[in-house]
C-alpha cells in the first residue's frame, strides 16, 4: 500500500492516540475516584509529554523518502467533512460533562467524560480523513 | 441488476499523454494543486472546484467540456 505523507502522518496520529490514550484509560478510569489527585495530574502532563514526542519522531520517521507537499482545495475539503463528524462527537461529550457536572459532585468524571470525548472525535477525525483520502469524496 | 449512475469523468490521462506524456506532478505544479488531487480527479475521486476544471482545461488549451463531462456509468449492484 503506497501512502502519502498526509495519509502517513494521520496514520501516524491515529495509532499514537489510540495506543497512549487507551493505556491511560485502562490504567486511570478503574480508580474510579471522586476528584483528580494530583498523581493523575502527573500522568496527564507525562502523557501530554510523551504524545508530543511521539508525534515529532513519527513524523521525522513519515517525511522520509516523501517531503509533503501544501495543502489544496481537495485537503481543505476533506478536513471539513471530517471536522462535521468529529466535532458532533466533541459536543456530545461536552454536553454529557455538563449534565453530570449539574448532577454529581467531583470533578474526576466529568474530566475524563471530556477527556475520552476529545480523544474520540480526534481519533474519528483522523480515520475519517485517511478513508476520504483513500476512498475518495 | 444494473444500476445507472452519473459521475463527473474526464480524459486528463490522455490529453496528458498527448501533451509530451506531461507528469501528474508538471500539471499539478501548473494549476496550483497537489500531484494526489490530479491523481484522485483522474480516477474519478475527487470532482474538482470550478476554478481547478478551467485551469486544467486552460493547460490543455481545450473547453472545458472537451475535458470533463458528465455521464452515465453502468455501476453493477450484487
Amino acid at each position: 500500500m503506497n501512502l502519502t505523507f498526509k495519509e502517513k502522518s494521520l496514520l501516524i496520529q491515529s495509532v499514537i492516540l489510540v495506543l497512549l490514550f487507551g493505556a491511560y484509560f485502562i490504567k486511570v478510569l478503574p480508580l474510579n475516584a471522586q476528584t483528580i489527585s494530583s498523581e493523575i495530574v502527573t500522568q496527564m502532563i507525562f502523557m501530554v509529554i510523551a504524545l508530543v514526542v511521539l508525534m515529532i519522531i513519527g513524523h521525522i520517521l513519515a517525511v522520509i523518502g516523501e517531503l509533503p507537499e501544501a495543502s489544496d482545495e481537495r485537503d481543505k475539503l476533506i478536513a471539513l467533512k471530517a471536522s462535521q463528524v468529529s466535532s458532533a462527537i466533541l459536543a456530545s461529550g461536552v454536553v454529557i460533562a455538563i449534565m453530570y457536572s449539574l448532577k454529581m459532585e467531583g470533578n474526576f468524571w466529568s474530566v475524563h467524560i471530556l477527556l475520552i470525548a476529545l480523544v474520540l472525535s480526534e481519533v474519528t477525525n483522523k480515520v475519517l480523513q485517511l478513508f476520504f483520502y483513500r476512498r475518495g469524496l | 441488476m444494473s444500476d445507472v449512475s452519473r459521475q463527473i469523468s474526464n480524459k486528463i490521462r490522455t490529453l496528458r499523454f498527448l501533451a509530451n506524456e506531461m507528469t501528474q506532478k508538471e500539471l499539478a505544479d501548473l494549476v496550483g494543486v497537489t500531484r494526489q488531487t490530479i491523481n484522485a480527479i483522474e480516477s474519478s475521486k475527487y470532482s474538482p472546484s470550478l476554478e481547478v476544471a478551467f485551469k486544467i482545461s486552460a493547460v490543455f488549451n481545450m473547453p472545458l467540456t472537451d475535458v470533463f463531462f458528465y455521464g452515465d456509468t453502468d455501476v453493477e449492484n450484487s
